[in-house]
């Protein structure tokens, strides 16, 4: 052990050690990755701790209590693994290495213990870096390494220095503070206009909800095959399936469609989507046009991760706009993904104003037609087609008759318990009369099939709740929907609901428990938006604007030009314009600002080291200089030496100087004592008696 | 010559009373000093040293000085409680007892040659030094303002004495040593004639108003939280270090932290620095302290300048 207490630095450790801990998780996809309410008590622990290790207390948790901790955590650990994250590990093993660290830290009592926390913490960080590849979080991860490094250095240092018996104070006070602040600021300005502005590495993440289990995929209402029940099981969740934003203010919170996948074929009590025609690469078309006809505004969403391929549109949906190299769009006029999107998925729709369809024209009449495919149609089900329908009007008169007698004659109900199920649509139809809206949708599809209506399911969701923080509306999990379209002939695909209102997805106005609740989803959005999916478009569309800036900074006469339009709607015959290409000049630009910020900082940090070295004249400084120079002309300054003794003493040493040692000594004890900062005149004054010691004493060693 | 100075000058009050003092008790400012500050701090003096090198007469001519009530009680070791606290007489004339006061019952008291006294009669004398109140048959009686202590002990007298216990020992704010005088001083002693006249018409040059007003100033004067913390140092120093038995209670760091800054005040300033820590730190710690391999107080104010040679002084 070294000979002076003080120089165990315990209490600076333990509150750097913290601080790391505090920064571990931050690369991690939070919302995806670890439950927000996981992170939060890893976060009150660990500010507990730094509160703890502060205040310099030495009580922390006993190693009994650890174990006993660590124990009761392990009966968690197994239902974390079975029931919150369905067999997966990865988000486990996270909570169980915090968790670990969390009782690593609260037991710490020895310097070992130390090391082994920052290892865990080290590992964490490793973990959560795996999630999410990054160049920011590389660099990150480089800061957090270096840092440590520096920080080791300096306490093997300071132990060597200890060792050799070297007690100078100022030394022993580190300047943590300062050290952290600059440390942490240093990331920040680096790492924030490298992540906005160096190209993205996208990878996507190992762990995220829905990837991979049969299960949810079912779940989720959109496989290529569901039975009558998948909305049902759907609509039991709360979860956030997809946000939308309308540019058209007049569209938020009206109840709006949003077509997800059609199905054609229904057999034995489920449906079969409909086929893919059409398979399309996004690099030589741009934009992809869905329907003929004007678009009115845009709209832009965000899709999370669903475990589906189905793309949900609006059904007004004209052209959309997604970063995907290839996709599918099916006969039904879905949008078919290459592969279940597993980080939130963001594309831009036009929308016009109606809900035309773009599925293909249904070819003239035969029973090979899958939208007149005559699978579970019974005689019975005929009989009421015919009855209800009726022959006169036009076509489209005749489905609505169908489509108010299914939406009034009938009930809704989510209840299945006790039900015989033989042929779901029969007993659905004459028996029970009562179902949701799978249900009503099926019978209608197939009671307009027995009249010769070319029909299909469609999957999708209704409605959502309005996020008034940002005009965007939250679709969940449960406003998800089943209805119908059918063909009217001279119009084209045409969608009815049968579903009473009352079974309907409702579009939720907001309450006050509710605000709460969507500030959350807020924060998690813009986490969305601007972290996970922060990708080139924005990068392009960031250097835009600090171009602009740029050049509004450095012509001031032009006045502010006003924002460019929004983005033109293509029209109808022009070709699409493909994406533009990031020049050469785009890249210079780019150059240019990463090496201004990286000449900023270092300006920055070399004036913060000046001022550091030089500092202001504080008379605090001064007197230490001087204990500094006494102790290099030969005077035994020690640590325990008080400033009087120090000044009597150098005033029998060095005569001369006796005086201006003198001032500086009493300048000092007024402003570190007296509290008495030295101001005007005094401090020409110091700057004098400073001049004359440094002068008077230059070269006296020898003397000494 | 009447000297009656208001404490709106604290410095040149303070010094009155010193040089006032230093008339009978020549070459030995350093001391004087202390017990001027013990005065402002509020605390009792415990005068210990070798007979006749003026122990009692500096507590005379601090008595005299300040012009209150002074009363000398030299204790023996058949000194009973009531001989100093007072007893209470059955009154003819009111059909009543009647607490009649001793001669604790003024401002300046100088308990003479304490350590002679039976423990009984000292701890009579605890109470009214922590309290400033005496209890007699169940009455507690108030003592006036301002009330000192000036006791005063021989080390080396082991025979029929019966040495103060450490709880007794704590309610001193210092212990004093006067030392030898020097010889310029002694010599001029001798050939003076000696120090009773002077004594005799020692005027007082502070009343007790004006030193309950010093006292109220002592309190403002400025302890910066790292001298605080540098005085928690040396504390914590005597409670960790094996050397030590028993360490400075918290009693003790009050009264070095009052002190400190009746220090500062007697030095003219209105903040206190390390040196004042330094300076207080054997006086006011030292008959606290108990130290492992025995020893006078002139080996524990030896441990206690060694301690504050130790601990790194607050920058």
């Amino acid at each position: 052990m070294t000979a002076h207490p003080a120089m165990a630095f315990g209490r600076e450790k333990r509150i750097l050690l913290g601080l790391l801990a505090l920064l571990a998780p931050l690369p991690l996809p939070l919302n995806e990755t670890l439950g927000w309410s996981f992170l939060a008590i890893y976060l009150l622990g660990v500010v507990v701790f730094i509160r703890h290790a502060a205040s310099g207390s030495d009580r922390w948790l006993s190693p009994w209590m650890m174990n006993v901790l660590g124990l009761l955590y392990l009966p968690l650990f197994v239902i974390d693994l079975r029931a919150f994250s369905g067999g997966r590990l990865v988000g486990p093993m996270l909570h169980l290495g915090l968790f670990a660290i969390l009782i690593k830290l609260a037991s710490l009592r020895r310097e070992r213990d130390k090391w082994q926390a920052l290892m865990g913490i080290f590992f964490v960080f490793l973990a959560s870096m795996a999630t999410s590849v990054h160049p920011s979080i590389v660099l990150f991860l480089l800061v957090f390494l270096a840092g440590g490094l520096y920080l080791l250095m300096r306490f093997a240092f300071l132990h060597l220095v200890a060792g050799f018996g070297q007690r100078d104070p100022a030394l022993l006070r580190l300047p943590l503070g300062a050290f952290l602040g600059t440390s942490v600021l240093m990331t920040l300005v680096f790492s924030v206009p490298l992540f906005a502005l160096l190209p993205r590495v996208s990878s996507p993440y190992v762990n995220v909800r829905g990837t991979g289990t049969g299960t949810i995929i079912q779940a989720s209402g959109f496989s290529d095959e569901v039975t009558l029940d998948s909305i049902g099981r759907i609509r039991e969740s709360r979860a956030v399936a997809l946000r939308a934003r309308f540019d058209d203010p007049a569209r938020t919170g009206i109840d709006q469609r949003y077509k997800g996948a059609t199905y054609d074929v229904y057999d034995g009590g489920s449906w079969r989507r409909s086929p893919r025609v059409r398979s399309f690469s996004r690099s030589n078309e741009g934009p992809v046009r869905l329907v003929e006809g004007a678009p009115e505004s845009w709209a832009t969403l965000w899709l999370r991760p669903l475990a589906s391929r189905s793309l949900p549109l609006p059904t007004e949906t004209r052209l959309f706009d997604i970063e995907l190299p290839r996709l599918g769009l099916g006969t039904g006029g879905a949008v078919i993904l290459p592969f279940p999107p597993v980080e939130v998925l963001e594309y831009r729709a036009a929308l016009g104003g109606d809900d035309l369809s773009a599925a293909l024209d249904p070819p003239a009449a035969g029973p090979e037609v899958p939208t007149l495919d005559p699978r579970g149609l019974t005689p019975a089900m005929r009989t009421m087609a015919a009855e209800v329908m009726g022959k006169e009007g036009t076509t489209a008169d005749r489905i609505r008759r169908l489509e108010s007698h299914l939406a009034t004659q009938y009930t809704y109900t989510l209840d299945f318990v006790g039900r015989e199920i033989t042929n779901p649509l029969e007993d659905f139809l004459f028996r029970y009369k009562s179902g949701h809206c799978e249900y009503f949708a099926s019978a209608m599809v197939l009671l307009l099939r027995a009249e010769g209506v070319h029909s299909r399911l469609v999957t999708g969701f209704l409605g959502g709740e309005v996020n008034p923080l940002e005009g965007y509306t939250i679709v969940r999990q449960s406003n998800a929907h089943a209805w119908v379209e059918a063909y009217i002939p001279d119009e084209g695909w045409r969608t009815f609901d049968p579903t009473p209102a009352a079974g309907r997805p409702e579009s939720v106005a907001p309450s006050t428990w509710s605000l709460v609740t969507q500030a959350w989803d807020f924060l998690i959005f813009r986490w969305d938006r601007y972290v996970l999916t922060f990708g080139f478009e924005d990068q392009l569309q960031l250097f835009g604007s600090l171009k602009d800036l740029w050049a509004r900074l450095w012509s001031p006469r032009v006045p502010a030009t006003e924002l460019p339009p929004p983005a033109d709607v293509v029209p109808d015959d022009s070709p699409i314009e493909p994406l533009p290409e990031l020049s050469p000049r785009r890249w210079s630009d780019s150059v240019w600002i990463v090496g201004g910020l990286v000449t900023a900082t270092i300006a920055l940090f070399w004036w913060l080291v000046r001022r550091r070295l030089r500092g202001p004249l504080t008379a605090t400084g001064v007197y230490r200089r001087l204990r500094k120079d006494l102790a290099g002309a030969g005077l035994p300054v020690a640590e325990s030496l008080a400033p009087l003794t120090l000044e009597r003493r150098a005033g029998r040493r060095f005569p001369d100087l006796a005086e201006p040692m003198r001032r500086i000594v009493s300048l000092y004890l007024e402003e570190s004592f007296g509290g008495r900062a030295v101001v005007g005149a005094a401090r020409q004054e110091l700057a004098d008696a400073l001049g004359q010691t440094r002068r008077g004493l230059r070269g006296r060693s020898a003397e000494g | 010559m009447q000297l009656s100075i208001s404490a709106s000058d604290p410095v040149s009050s303070i010094r009155a009373l010193e040089t006032n003092v230093a008339r009978v008790i020549q070459g030995k400012e350093g001391a004087v000093r202390l017990a001027a500050v013990c005065l402002l701090a509020r605390g009792h003096i415990l005068i210990e040293d070798v007979p006749g090198v003026g122990k009692t007469t500096l507590a005379h001519a601090i008595a005299r000085s300040l012009g209150l009530a002074f009363h000398r009680i030299q204790f023996t070791s058949d000194l009973l409680p009531s001989d100093i606290i007072g007893v209470s007489i059955f009154s003819q004339e009111k059909q009543a007892f009647e607490f009649l006061p001793g001669p604790l019952f003024s401002n300046v008291v100088l308990a003479d040659e304490i350590n002679r006294a039976s423990p009984k009669t000292q701890s009579a004398l605890l109470e009214a030094m922590s309290d400033h109140k005496v209890s007699v048959e169940r009455k507690r009686y108030t003592l006036p303002e301002p009330f000192i202590v000036l006791a005063t002990q021989n080390p080396l007298e082991f025979h029929g004495t019966f040495p103060l216990p450490e709880s007794q020992l704590d309610r001193f704010l210092m212990s004093l040593r006067l030392g030898y005088p020097p010889v310029e001083d002694e010599r001029r002693l001798l050939l003076g004639g000696g120090v009773e006249e002077v004594l005799e018409n020692l005027e007082p040059v502070m009343t007790g108003d004006d030193l309950l007003a010093l006292r109220e100033r002592v309190t403002k004067v400025q302890v910066t939280e790292k001298l605080v913390d540098y005085m928690l140092a040396l504390a914590e120093k005597t409670r960790q270090s094996s050397d030590f038995i028993l360490g400075v209670s918290t009693r003790g760091l009050q009264s070095l932290y009052r002190s400190v800054q009746a220090y500062a005040l007697a030095e003219g300033r209105d903040y206190a620095v390390p040196d004042d820590v330094q300076r207080l730190a054997s006086p006011v710690l030292a008959h606290r302290i108990l130290l492992k391999r025995g020893g006078d107080l002139d080996a524990a104010r030896r441990a206690i300048e060694g301690l504050v040679a130790s601990v790194p002084v607050p920058i």
